[in-house]
């Protein structure tokens, strides 16, 4: 592929991611209209305001425009990065979004990497060989893909926390504390991950040029590492939507379990509360970070298998 | 467990090579068998929790609070004194009726839009996908917590929230299977017996997309019943006093320094529902597809 | 003179080890075997119980010599292959009694001494380059992977020499390739590519698994060539082939396996010209490049060989053997030395053979009902005829309408038609220039071509599948192309398709009744089984019973689902058959059965056919006339004998040449 398409290809992508976060801010949007109660009413919250006041808010936050107007102004504002104002905290939901963001891509990260190294470890270790090693793993991997998070992160923190005091059980604010959080996490991804990475090291080693390979002297191990693991790769990347979203669900409940600063907390204490303004705008940043997710898990696959470069978006 | 083994490499086996993407696990008999012995227990206590115990899930009784497991309760009692096995029993039909609920409905939202997707034309074809297409870029559980927020929380919601989330997947899934089968060998052999195309449409492409998305289904209640309880772990699923698993998790939550029994049976009842739903729908997604048919994913 | 030596048990014991056994004339005093292999068993552990896939095979390897193996597919050849560079799979159970590589046991190695041999002293190239090199590592990768496992050159040096053994294969712009990736290179490419990683380490033993299976005859030409100039280097090779002209080109030495064992081994000529097993003979009267039109060329009833576990009594070939007596069923038969290093195991091999039977016109006759037919090889069958032929077929139903009206004219004319597709980067690629035929009713119109040349396309365009962007198709001598598909329906019963591969044809959730009942126009399964009687009558026509009824296509072999193919497509009593690549997949034994099917169902039912294939000498024993098509146009047109016996166009006259076995 010559560069020049290569540039035509990004340029398609990202008018197509832009349709799609443009798609997901218009969902949100109607979301918010298309909410039981009046929004003014959570604003006011538990007071029982009177008509004037009722009018007053809603011409003050420009309520009382016509739909297609206020939808405008949305994206008017969006466009500039101003999602608006928590009818909780008052806080600017961008404002709000950008303090919880770190602990949350902590975690998140942590937690990636984590179910990485075990996953490759343990693929490479079970797949093709060790018939009862495969055999136990691919149990504990598919308890560990159908045990909900929540539950897993409750039975880890009473047993390391409240038996053994090693871990603490709440907080966010230094290493300790997210160990149980990321493994919590972690765990979720890492049956997943050892199933597919395994099956594609397996479906690889099947393949007559890894049979070449062997031919031409090449041992064991280094055909897994050289030609298997590479293909395997392939459909490990191709699951990045799954996993951010994975991490992302995760983080909500991880949060709340731990007690843990984060945007999973601020998503459900917003839901709880009907917070639209803050759900809104968590929902079009995670929404942008998907697509560009989605751009990048297309780039890296075509940089890893040359085959896909063939074929234009 | 047998769950696992290697697809038999034997040559001259007389069999047709297959190359299928991965199903990620290959359940042998015996393994699906358990599993199913196991879901129609699950099943059994949905209809009728009756036959697995007489007590109400809903009887206080203080001074019985938060024991552990024993001879009078077998799973031990919440912070209300609640027996935990009889919520557990009737947690059941909540649970699961979340899942199998949202499955249905995803299935029957999916399915339609896929199906109308893959025949109307051009345009509608791309109306159609750019919408999933928008629907997936809310990542995981997220879309589910957009469709609570504006319905408000409770079951039926839940349901719908969870059930609108999984819809897109299908759709695109039965739209893919549907254009892979329009230009398959055995359409093209239909056309030169002169078939009208709705008749194609209505014998080939409709029950060999649709097939294999039964099957599927079948491994995605797990999936759903997950949602469900991590919906109603967060308080927007159903509400209280309904005994359900998650709500269950997260009234326990705050008693684990007292009693750790709070927080093991809930989770345990998710987790053996959704590994042997999943085991099922393996095992019958590998018979389905020793028959030659389509790819799930 | 002979390269290699087989040897029967009764020879062994009175022979030396460096003799390698066999007749006198089998010792080469001059050389000595480099590879050797003594009582090779190889042993698959199944779901089913263990599968003897090699049963005792025993033979040796020269220098500059090469030993072929053929047989179908299961035979056990390619296992054999695999044993010898301990790589015959995790499940396997390999026993020799002697396998040693210039006096080093093999069968003592260990992986690492393995690791050291593979590659370094025995090289394997295997068939389908695409498959057998890393997709996503460019072919210099490989080559290179060979050099750094062996340590042949420094390290520093190993990209200079990645292109000079490209260089050597004749690869063209060798520095340019090493870089790309196997699938932007053609398959003749990639072939070379392999071979150039095969031989990086200077292997002295090479084992070419099928090393020109699913490549064009010329570019096979080529890739033969260059295994050829290996050989006359001093390399040892063993060719496995199903393909007894590939062999032909290449080995000195044949051994023919069936069941997991040679039953037959001799000098390349006396075996061809010669052949003394009832299995070889099955093979050589199953090429069809070496019997006209007219002959059949299936002699024996379709079987496989009995691989059941250990070693049984009785000859592998029994089941399947014309010739086969109960001795043949309990007793092992005897090494029999026919000549100079050339022996067979078989209880009959002095007994005639049936000679291959010429379908003449009397037993046609009989088939058909009717005694006007066309004779073999006749290029022109006239109208009335085949009305005649279609209007006295019993129970198929009376074509006499279509018949009568087919009669003078033309059953297809393809007028000036051209196709051309969009490629990715929105370049149009001409697939379809400017072709134009006939094809008269009962004839049988050839259209050969490598693949890429268009074949395909201009079946779409005839079967109405597909619209030209010019010219015309007249089917019956009505407009075919540029009508709306409910103007056409009403002829879509006179073109029937035979496909390539009819697995893929056949809606996977329906059993072999409704497949051919949807094409009798009951697709639903109570009308189907309505119409039970004639399906069954379609099924018999093509030599299947009706125990095949029930079943779905996954569950019959290759063979009897292409004999299913051929009856759905009979079934809407079409004047045409449009035929895909429809012997292709097939093992030439089962080929040949499906060939002489054509060939039955033609004379019965007077249909025209349109064949194509890329395998000339299909095309030379079916067809009446054939089309040569290259790079989307038709180059050359004629009568079979006309096109075969002289060829006027150089391209065409390149493909005969690389035709094999017509010497």
């Amino acid at each position: 592929m010559t560069g020049r398409a290569a540039a035509g290809w990004l340029l398609r992508r990202l008018a197509l991611g832009a349709v799609v976060v443009l798609g997901a801010a218009t969902v949100a949007f109607l979301a918010f209209h298309l909410a039981t109660g009046d929004p003014v009413r959570v604003l006011l919250g538990a007071e029982t305001p009177t008509p004037a006041q009722l009018a007053e808010v809603r011409t003050q936050l420009g309520y009382d425009r016509p739909v297609l107007v206020q939808y405008g102004s949305f994206l008017g504002h969006l466009v500039r990065g101003d999602l608006g104002y928590s009818y909780q905290t008052r806080e600017p939901v961008s404002e709000l979004i950008g303090d919880q963001l770190l602990p949350t891509v902590e975690l998140a990260g942590s937690a990636l990497i984590l179910a990485l190294a075990a996953s490759v470890a343990l693929a490479v270790a079970t797949a093709g060989r060790r018939p009862v090693l495969r055999g136990v793993s691919s149990l504990l991997e598919l308890v560990a893909i159908s045990a909900p998070s929540f539950w897993v992160g409750v039975l880890l923190l009473t047993f390391f926390s409240f038996r053994l005091h090693l871990f603490p059980a709440v907080g966010s604010d230094n290493v300790d504390a997210l160990v149980l959080p990321a493994v919590t996490l972690a765990l979720g991804l890492v049956g997943t991950f050892t199933q597919v990475l395994r099956a594609g090291i397996e479906r690889a080693l099947a393949e007559p040029f890894v049979l070449s390979s062997r031919a031409r002297g090449t041992g064991q191990t280094q055909v897994r590492r050289r030609h298997a693991l590479p293909h395997a790769l392939v459909p490990l990347i191709a699951l990045s939507g799954w996993t951010v979203g994975a991490l992302l669900s995760g983080s909500v409940v991880i949060e709340t379990i731990f007690s843990r600063q984060g945007l999973g907390r601020v998503v459900a204490t917003a839901v709880g509360g009907r917070d639209l303004p803050v759900i809104t705008g968590v929902t079009v940043v995670s929404a942008a970070a998907f697509t560009l997710t989605s751009l990048l898990v297309d780039w890296l696959s075509r940089v890893v298998d040359p085959r896909l470069r063939e074929n234009p978006a | 467990m047998s769950a696992a083994s290697a697809d038999g490499a034997g040559p001259a086996t007389g069999a047709v090579p297959r190359r299928r993407l991965p199903v990620r696990i290959r359940p042998a008999r015996p393994a699906a068998l358990a599993a199913g012995l196991v879901l129609a227990l699950i099943l059994l206590a949905a209809i009728w929790p009756g036959l697995f115990t007489g007590r109400p899930p809903n009887a206080v009784d203080p001074p019985a609070a938060l024991q552990g497991p024993g001879a009078a309760h077998l799973f031990g009692t919440d912070e209300l004194g609640r027996d935990e096995f009889s919520r557990v029993v009737h947690g059941t039909r909540v649970s699961l009726g979340v899942g199998l609920g949202a499955t249905a409905l995803a299935l029957a939202l999916g399915s339609a839009a896929g199906v109308v997707a893959a025949t109307a034309g051009r345009v509608v074809d791309e109306a159609v996908m750019r919408v999933c297409d928008i629907l997936l870029s809310f990542p995981g559980l997220l879309l589910a917590l957009l469709v609570v927020a504006v319905l408000g929380p409770g079951t039926a919601d839940a349901t719908v929230a969870i059930g609108v989330s999984m819809a897109p997947g299908f759709a695109k899934l039965v739209r893919s299977q549907a254009l892979v089968i329009r230009r398959s060998d055995y359409v093209r052999a239909a056309v030169t017996f002169g078939r009208r195309r709705s008749e194609i449409h209505l014998r080939h492409v409709a029950p060999n997309a649709l097939a294999p998305l039964l099957v599927l289904a079948t491994v995605t209640v797990g999936g759903a019943i997950v949602a469900g309880s991590s919906l109603s772990f967060l308080g927007l699923g159903p509400q209280p006093p309904s005994p359900d698993w998650g709500s269950m998790l997260a009234d326990g939550q705050n008693y684990l320094a007292v009693s750790w029994a709070v927080a093991v049976f809930p989770g345990l009842a998710v987790t053996a529902t959704v590994v042997s739903s999943t085991v099922v729908g393996a095992y019958l997604r590998r018979r389905f597809e020793g028959r030659g048919a389509g790819d799930g994913f | 003179m002979t390269g290699f030596s087989g040897s029967g048990e009764s020879s062994a014991k009175s022979s030396t080890e460096s003799s390698g056994g066999g007749s006198a004339t089998d010792t080469d005093p001059g050389l000595s075997p480099l590879l050797e292999v003594r009582g090779l068993h190889v042993r698959f552990a199944t779901r089913g119980g263990p599968v003897e896939a090699v049963r005792g095979v025993d033979f040796a390897l020269y220098p500059g010599r090469c030993l072929a193996i053929v047989g179908e597919s299961g035979s056990g050849k390619s296992v054999t292959s695999r044993a010898l560079v301990g790589l015959a799979g995790a499940r396997s159970e390999v026993r020799a009694d002697r396998l040693s590589l210039d006096g080093t046991d093999l069968a003592a190695l260990t992986d690492r001494q393995w690791e050291r041999v593979r590659g370094g002293r025995i090289g394997l190239v295997l068939q389908d380059a695409l498959q057998s090199l890393d997709p996503i590592r460019p072919v210099g990768a490989e080559i290179a992977e060979a050099l750094r496992n062996h340590r042949i050159v420094d390290r520093a040096d190993v990209p200079r020499r990645v292109v000079e053994l490209l260089a050597g294969a004749r690869v063209p712009e060798p520095d340019q390739r090493a870089r790309q990736y196997p699938h932007e290179l053609s398959g003749g490419l990639r072939q070379r590519a392999l071979i150039a990683s095969a031989v990086a380490a200077e292997p002295d033993v090479l084992i070419a698994d099928e090393p020109t299976t699913a490549l064009d005859v010329t570019v096979q030409a080529r890739i033969l060539d260059l295994l050829a100039a290996r050989k006359a280097d001093g390399t040892a090779m063993l060719l496995i082939s199903h393909d007894l002209s590939v062999v032909a080109r290449l080995a000195d030495r044949v051994a023919v396996m069936f069941g997991g064992k040679f039953v037959e081994e001799g000098d390349v000529a006396d075996l061809l010209h010669a052949p003394g097993h009832p299995y070889t003979r099955e093979l050589l009267a199953a090429v069809p490049a070496l019997h006209a039109k007219g002959t059949r060329l299936a002699v024996t009833a379709p079987g496989r060989a009995a691989v059941g576990p250990g070693d049984r009594a009785g000859c592998v070939f029994a089941a399947r053997c014309p010739l086969a007596t109960d001795q043949c069923r309990s007793t092992d038969p005897p090494v029999v030395h026919l000549g100079a290093g050339h022996t067979v195991r078989c209880w009959h091999s002095d007994e005639a053979w049936p000679a291959p039977a010429a379908r003449t016109q009397r037993e046609r006759g009989i088939l058909a009902g009717a005694g006007t037919e066309a004779g073999a090889g006749a290029g022109a069958e006239t109208g009335a005829e085949t009305g005649a032929g279609v209007g006295a077929r019993a129970g198929v139903g009376a074509g006499a309408g279509a018949g009568a009206e087919v009669r003078d004219a033309p059953v297809i004319e393809v007028d000036r038609v051209s196709k051309s597709f969009r490629r990715p980067d929105r370049t149009r690629r001409q697939v379809v220039r400017d072709v134009s035929f006939t094809l008269a009713a009962g004839e049988t119109l050839g259209l050969v071509g490598e693949s890429g040349a268009g074949k395909t396309t201009v079946a779409q365009i005839v079967l109405g599948l597909l619209e030209p962007d010019e010219g015309a198709v007249r089917l019956l001598g009505r407009d075919w192309s540029g009508r709306r598909e409910s103007a056409r329906r009403p002829l879509r019963d006179k073109i029937q398709l035979v496909p390539q591969d009819p697995m893929a044809a056949f809606d996977p959730r329906y059993t072999v009744e409704r497949v051919v009942g949807e094409a009798l126009g009951a697709p639903g399964g109570r009308s189907a089984r309505r119409e039970r009687p004639r399906i069954r009558e379609l099924l018999r026509l093509v030599g299947l019973d009706d125990g095949v009824l029930g079943r779905h296509p996954y569950q019959l072999s290759g063979g009897q689902r292409q004999r299913v193919a051929i009856a759905r497509a009979l079934a809407p009593e079409p004047a045409v058959l449009v035929c895909d690549e429809p012997v292709s997949a097939l093992d030439v034994s089962v080929q040949a059965q499906i060939l002489d099917l054509f060939a039955d169902v033609q004379d019965r039912l007077g249909v025209a056919m349109l064949f194509i294939s890329h395998d000339l000498g299909v095309i030379h024993h079916v067809c009446d006339r054939v089309l040569v098509m290259r790079d989307a146009e038709v180059v050359e047109a004629g009568p079979v004998r006309e096109v075969f016996g002289a060829p006027r166009e150089p391209y065409t006259k390149e493909l005969i040449a690389a035709l094999p076995l017509t010497d």
